[in-house]
């Protein structure tokens, strides 16, 4: 009568459970989820694109407002991806139910790095616009591929080709990915 | 035969320094109904979360059915249903999403853990309340949802942590005819409860916890044939009816 439970060099239902579980809970908070990220995004545009844009030369031929859209896009697209994960890690914690988690071979991360890497990351500004012993942190920001990636797409306009940009966003989020995947192995902040 | 639970010099020091199980050796054999027993803060909590993975282990062995729980506590847990004493779950989630995702996490696929969540929803008369969420659920429907949720993969052992703390006496009364059956299918149970006419009815083997270590083990009838389990209890734990008496004196 026993359910023989096997456990997989990879627990694809295990892992596929986590992903349904954050969407239904996000179908949840819609407001908090969908919504607030648009008024944020609504905001920086009405600034950049209609008061402080029009004061602003034209950027490789493209207004500010198109020049800053995309770069606001990717910065609500990143704060919204860590705000999320990050504040359902806490919860989950708190209310101890990650520890029923444990048992599926899965996931954790920490970082207090998004704004400052957004902003030196080329949203608001080109590299050349940085002072020259600032844009180091431009090149060695992934969140300036993401965006960068994301402008050229958008208006065709770029500082960094794309496939250097491809290359390093999938190799950081390959080194993440075992960082994340170790620390949920050891249990690392779950196991005392 | 293997047993179900074999644990040897357990030793568990937390970061602070504390001492939660000091040299804790017991067994658990297949097929039992194993009472548990301590006052709070002896180590029963502790000894559970070592079992299941949720703490690491300082010192010692814990095996469950000879797989072992500190090397591999997955492998292990899988073995396990755990009621916890708290409700460690989403409080907005519904009793099916509740019970279904730590199914998930045991990689039981959709078909079978529907099959498995209608039948459990059935058993503990949750049926009406499939669509509310656990935080709208009375003391007694939301330990029910713990119960199921622990039943999910048909464990082999099955621990619970003072399951029927806080749940009416009608209820209680359904949940220890709904373990004796579980037991008699052949699950092993482990339970702690501060409730001795729990551990009497129910129990077949008691152990006794202080200071985290075991100070006695045995049949429930040897704990019936001396001074009663209540008796050995206050004894073991060393605070006899006398001292007691005294205290409130």
């Amino acid at each position: 009568m026993q359910t023989s439970v096997t456990t997989p060099a990879i627990n694809w239902i295990g892992l596929w459970t986590i992903i349904r579980r954050e969407v239904q809970r996000l179908m949840r908070v819609p407001i908090q989820a969908f919504i607030a990220p648009w008024v944020s995004a609504l905001m920086f545009i009405f600034i950049f694109g209609y008061v402080v844009g029009p004061r602003i030369a034209a950027i490789a031929g493209h207004r500010y407002l198109e020049f800053v859209l995309p770069g606001v896009l990717m910065m609500n697209i990143i704060n919204a991806a860590f705000l999320q994960a990050t504040s359902q890690i806490y919860f989950q914690r708190f209310m101890k139910y990650i520890e029923e988690a444990l048992v599926a071979q899965l996931t954790v991360l920490n970082i207090f790095l998004i704004a400052p890497l957004s902003f030196v990351g080329g949203v608001f500004n080109t590299v050349t616009m940085l002072p020259p012993f600032l844009r180091w942190l431009a090149w060695g920001n992934p969140f300036f591929y993401f965006i960068n990636g994301l402008r050229h797409s958008m208006i065709g306009f770029n500082e960094a080709p794309e496939p250097l940009g491809a290359v390093l966003s999938l190799a950081l989020l390959a080194i993440l990915s075992i960082g994340v995947w170790r620390l949920f192995s050891v249990g690392y902040g779950l196991r005392e | 035969m293997t047993p179900a639970l074999s644990i040897t010099d357990l030793r568990k020091v937390y970061r602070s320094g504390t001492v939660a199980v000091d040299g804790l050796s017991m067994t658990v054999d297949e097929g039992d109904f194993f009472g548990f027993l301590g006052p709070n803060g002896a180590g029963k909590s502790t000894t559970i979360h070592c079992t299941t993975g949720i703490a690491t282990v300082t010192s010692g062995t814990i095996k469950v059915f000879g797989v072992d729980a500190v090397k591999d506590y997955r492998a292990a847990r899988s073995l396990v249903g755990l009621s916890p004493q708290e409700f460690n779950v989403d409080v907005w989630a519904t009793p099916v999403q509740i019970v279904d995702w730590v199914g998930g996490y045991f990689g039981i696929p959709a078909a079978e853990r529907k099959r498995r969540i209608d039948e459990l929803m059935e058993r503990f008369d949750l049926t009406q309340h499939l669509k509310k969420q656990f935080r709208e659920l009375s003391g007694g429907l939301k330990r029910r949802v713990i119960l199921a949720r622990a039943l999910i993969h048909k464990p082999r052992l099955l621990i619970l942590d003072e399951p029927t703390a806080g749940v009416d006496v009608e209820l209680r009364l359904d949940l220890w005819r709904y373990l004796s059956e579980l037991n008699r299918d052949g699950t092993t149970i482990l339970l702690t409860t501060h409730y001795l006419e729990e551990v009497e009815r129910l129990c077949r083997n008691i152990a006794i916890v202080s200071k985290g270590k075991i100070v006695r083990q045995g049949p429930k009838d040897d704990f019936l044939a001396g001074s009663g389990i209540e008796g050995a209890y206050l004894a073991a734990t060393g605070a006899t009816p006398d001292h007691i008496a005294a205290g409130a004196a």
